[in-house]
């Protein structure tokens, strides 16, 4: 299905363009293509919330089997969204997308040209705003200056990068955001309860030397919102935003928090991946994350967009432990033979 | 090897950046102007004063700097020509004073109209006392510099102002003084600087790690070298507090002061070698609870995370630094330390004893 332009009887933008977001009241019509799984696939749930208590007209449209995924989270989620259209299909052919126009398409799919470089055709010339859900994980490690900002260099392999250099040279009107690691409700992805896993079943924890390592972790809404101030602001285009909380949090740090919220003392185990030989290169088997330094500024959003966190991670340990305990996954079977083949080269 | 930030393609255009953001908030800065006023410096004389009387003289202000006289009141730095040095020297005024003689700061104060303080080198509340009280009649403005040291060591960083402060830290005097300041009723600002660096710098910082870089030393740095920390070039500190001045946004508001950038203790090194022109230099770590150094330091920080956004000054303030970490070092090596000028002399004992322990050139993977 070809996007077709915007009906022109529809006013772009009531509020003039300052380089603050500017509050606009109007709706639009926004598309957000979203992932079959993966650490992203509930931005797509919670951008759709928020965009249609904004008032806007939202699609969703679902990469992947709808029979395999619709029971799992955050798709089992989907019939609770008022108002939302899904659908599902195969984001590379157009056949199979809903019927536009779009005034906004959200790609929080795609991770290189190949996968991304069909609907950027689509879209082109027709959208007025055109959203990657890139990440942040294209940056280069730096172990210098090690917070990330919008403009540092990437790495060469990072497919995101060919997709940005696409739209850019496609002329779309894009905004591209960098996400890190994020933690919330109806996650497809662990993030902080590997940690509870362990933590509460006394099970000591193995964490990557040094231990000191500061990762931004951040609450799918701050994420959201992040995404969803876009309709509307033609300040955002052109521009790259790293989406994230405002502060870091080290890997002792999150053990020591999760012990915290559960009455318990947890035994952190260090050990080096390079030395027993289960990672290298920041990367560590088992471990939910990268082993170096990694978080990001965020600040260009704030001055920019008129962003806010309202989260911090460890303001939210306690009601994560505590769903966490709701959910019932404390009396699941987890692997630990990872943790067990560490625990032995350890000793 | 890995290069140092300011030497790649996308520092360039990073500080193509911060330059077009430089030239606005400048813009803005001299859109606000202040009217002349009678300002107090406690200390200056010794580093950041020495800035920041300059840029307040060269404001228009009347500035008096309230010392003991130990220290020559005026000395020519390398910022300055002759006739700019002439210039300061002969605008600037003195009073001779020991602040920690209260009656004495009243009796010296009492009736003289100073409208502004800026407090350089007060450490404890009881010095702040005697200015409050002297200076009622006139004073609109208290500016502190205060210290990032007050913050509570914490695994979420970075330290923000909101943030929980250690009433144990070593520098409780200068939340004391905050807390009095806030008491009094008085318009006041406090700046929380993290390490201030730069020419004429008395604190062992970038000291530290020249001394070792000039010796062709290895530089020994405790546990893995990834702890994060932060640098603010003194201009840049100096900068801000004029940002305070008579600025409505600074009213009874506390600011992290410092570099924009954070690094790594294994990244500071190298960044004081790449500004010294020195090759990358070798680092060994250690394990600092296995020596005990006396009352030396084998590292010039503290070991911990230790760095604070300051994302509110620049907001708030319009202020922002203008110094990169590498630009900064260079700016200090080539007007100060690589002049061969140092505080202190080298002392290599405590990396001796790591070297030796170490059986030098190993480099030891510390958790």
């Amino acid at each position: 299905m070809q996007f077709q332009a915007a009906s022109g009887s529809r006013a772009f933008g009531a509020a003039r363009a300052s380089r603050r977001a500017a509050v606009t009241v109007r709706a639009d019509k926004c598309l957000i293509v979203n992932t079959k799984g993966g650490g992203h696939a509930f931005i797509g749930y919670h951008l759709a919330k928020q965009l249609a208590a904004k008032g806007h007209d939202v699609t969703i449209f679902n990469d992947g089997d709808q029979a395999k995924l619709s029971a799992k989270a955050p798709f089992n989620q989907y019939p609770t969204l008022k108002g939302v259209k899904v659908a599902w299909g195969n984001p590379t052919d157009y056949s199979t997308f809903p019927e536009g126009p779009f005034d906004v398409v959200y790609d929080n799919n795609g991770k290189d040209l190949d996968s991304c470089k069909p609907l950027i055709d689509a879209a082109k010339g027709m959208v007025k705003h055109y959203v990657f859900v890139s990440s942040a994980g294209a940056y280069k490690a730096d172990s210098i200056e090690p917070m990330h900002v919008e403009g540092d260099e990437r790495k060469a392999s990072a497919g995101h990068v060919a997709v940005e250099n696409y739209l850019k040279e496609e002329g779309l009107p894009y905004t591209v955001f960098q996400p890190l690691y994020i933690y919330g409700p109806h996650t497809a992805k662990d993030c902080e309860q590997w940690f509870v896993d362990r933590v509460i079943r006394d099970r000591p924890v193995p964490i990557p030397v040094p231990g000191v390592q500061l990762v931004t972790l951040t609450h799918v809404e701050d994420v959201a919102s992040m995404l969803a101030a876009v309709p509307g602001n033609k300040a955002a285009v052109g521009q790259h935003y790293n989406v994230c909380s405002d502060r870091a949090v080290t890997f002792q740090g999150i053990v020591k928090a999760v012990g915290k919220a559960l009455g318990k003392e947890p035994k952190v185990v260090l050990y080096s991946p390079e030395e027993i030989g289960t990672g290298k290169s920041g990367k560590a088997e088992g471990f939910p994350f990268r082993t170096v330094h990694f978080f990001a500024s965020s600040e260009k959003a704030k001055r920019e967009l008129g962003w806010r966190p309202a989260h911090d991670f460890m303001g939210d340990v306690d009601a994560l432990v505590k769903e966490y305990k709701a959910s019932g996954r404390a009396a699941k079977e987890i692997d630990f033979s990872v943790d067990d083949k560490i625990l032995k080269a350890v000793a | 090897m890995q290069t140092v930030r300011g030497s790649k393609p996308a520092a360039a255009q990073r500080n193509a950046v911060a330059a077009r953001r430089g030239r606005a908030v400048r813009l803005a800065v001299q859109c606000k102007a202040v009217e002349p006023k009678k300002i107090l410096m406690m200390g200056g004389t010794r580093f950041i004063g020495l800035y920041l009387a300059r840029e307040l003289v060269a404001q228009g202000h009347e500035v008096t700097l309230y010392t003991r006289g130990k220290k020559a009141i005026t000395t020519q730095i390398a910022d300055d020509t002759d006739a700019s040095y002439a210039k300061f020297k002969g605008a600037v005024k003195h009073i001779a004073g020991d602040r920690q003689d209260s009656d004495d700061v009243v009796a010296k104060l009492k009736g003289s109209g100073f409208q502004v303080v800026y407090d350089i080198n007060g450490r404890e509340a009881v010095e702040a006392e005697p200015l409050l009280k002297a200076l009622k009649p006139s004073l609109e403005q208290y500016i502190y510099c205060s210290s990032a040291g007050v913050y509570l060591k914490s695994d979420q960083m970075p330290h923000r102002e909101e943030d929980a402060v250690d009433p144990k830290s070593r520098h409780k005097g200068k939340l004391d003084t905050e807390e009095l300041l806030a008491r009094s009723g008085v318009n006041w600002t406090s700046i929380r600087p993290v390490y201030i660096y730069g020419p004429l710098n008395y604190n062992p910082v970038e000291e530290h790690f020249f001394h070792r870089i000039k010796a062709g030393r290895p530089i020994v740095v405790p546990g893995s070298g990834m702890q994060v920390t932060q640098l603010g070039h003194v201009k840049d500190l100096s900068d801000a507090f004029v940002a305070c001045l008579g600025n409505p946004k600074a009213a009874r508001q506390v600011f992290n002061i410092s570099g924009e950038r954070f690094v790594t203790f294994d990244g500071l090194a190298k960044a004081c070698a790449k500004a010294a022109g020195a090759p990358e230099p070798e680092i060994v770590h250690f394990n600092p609870k296995e020596f005990d150094f006396g009352k030396k330091k084998a590292f010039p920080m503290r070991d911990q995370h230790f760095f604070a956004s300051v994302d509110k000054a620049q907001e708030l303030l319009g202020w922002t630094p203008k110094f990169g970490l590498v630009d900064g070092l260079k700016d200090s090596y080539a007007k100060d330390f690589g002049r061969g000028q140092f505080r202190k002399a080298a002392d290599f004992e405590p990396d001796d004893m790591v070297l030796a322990k170490a059986g030098k050139k190993k480099t030891v993977v510390m958790a």
